[in-house]
């Protein structure tokens, strides 16, 4: 399976790469370069280790449904500069 | 992946549709705890995709981090968001409503339902703590109602007579019954909304709740026994 850093190959064509931002719920927005067929875990964890926080308080979001982290920006048929959410969970009793 | 036994709360245990349930997230079933998004994701992913198939076409649920982001976002994320959500076709959506007023930090005290009913274009409130998550609530009905203008009108609110809990901890149980109570109904055909008020009344009990609390946890450890991987 392809699979390499996020951002270290100019020479490969851009049209295997995208650019994507997740924002956070306080406004903030992290930016990403992926190749479109990288898996959304190393995203997630590569955006929760920036945000020194864990995978377990955040679910993330796109189009209104929840990113898996074994789905690609591919499947989800994203676009350069699309914008993934980032919830951290509620709690209510 | 190999799958995790370990004591880690934060360790992956169920991959189950959209959501990824921790052993932590599953622990809140195990006693008198409050629950997070997580299992109220779960337990809607379970009603529409296995227990009312049926009426997946035209009910929409909304979860606790969907309902979050409405609350929150700009007029033009929210049509974004809910352009996937074919909001035409639908004739029951219901959306966990949670008061958490920061954006930036996990929280909130109590859940609640906001459901919309295309027959009478209104929106009801059910709310197992009266006088709570008013104006969470109210918040959603305002975003959502701006998606559902039929005729120029966006639809009425009322606040629905709902049972009460008698204990500090079981919002989200009387949330995810509700939920259940009204996809039944819809799945009979005929949804009496008026006669929801008396089925609430007389199956909304405390031995319910307790009940539904463990099937939801044996649910969740069906799933993982059967070895979903995760």
């Amino acid at each position: 399976m392809a699979d390499s850093g996020e951002d270290k190959k100019p020479d490969v064509s851009s049209t295997e790469h995208l650019n994507l931002k997740v924002r956070s719920q306080d406004g903030t927005t992290t930016f990403f370069k992926a190749k479109k067929t990288t898996k959304f875990s190393k995203l997630i964890s590569a955006f929760c280790a920036k945000q020194s926080i864990s995978e377990a308080e955040v679910v993330f979001m796109f189009d209104g449904e929840r990113l898996r982290g074994e789905q690609t920006p591919e499947e989800l048929d994203m676009q350069n500069d699309d914008t993934i959410d980032a919830m951290i969970h509620q709690v209510g009793g | 992946m190999p799958r995790t036994d370990s004591e880690d709360p934060d360790s992956k245990v169920l991959s189950y549709g959209d959501v990824l349930l921790r052993k932590s997230d599953v622990d809140l079933l195990r006693g008198p705890f409050w629950l997070n998004d997580q299992i109220i994701a779960f337990y809607y992913e379970y009603l529409l995709n296995e227990a009312h198939k049926l009426i997946q076409k035209v009910t929409l649920l909304l979860g606790g981090a969907t309902t979050f982001f409405l609350a929150h976002a700009g007029s033009e994320d929210v049509q974004a968001m809910a352009r996937s959500w074919q909001l035409p076709s639908r004739s029951l959506i219901i959306a966990a409503i949670n008061d958490n007023p920061y954006v930036d930090e996990a929280g909130g005290s109590h859940w609640s339902l906001l459901a919309y009913t295309r027959q009478d274009h209104t929106f009801r409130h059910y709310n197992s703590s009266k006088g709570l998550n008013r104006d969470a609530a109210r918040k959603g009905a305002d975003v959502l109602g701006r998606l559902l203008v039929q005729e120029g009108k966006t639809p009425a609110y009322v606040e629905a007579k709902t049972p009460q809990q008698s204990n500090g901890n079981d919002c989200g149980i009387y949330l995810l019954a509700i939920t259940e109570m009204l996809c039944n109904e819809r799945a009979t055909g005929a949804l009496d909304i008026l006669d929801m008020e008396q089925v609430l009344t007389e199956l909304l009990t405390p031995a319910h709740i307790s009940r539904l609390r463990s099937r939801i946890l044996k649910l969740i450890t069906d799933r993982i026994r059967a070895g979903n991987p995760v």
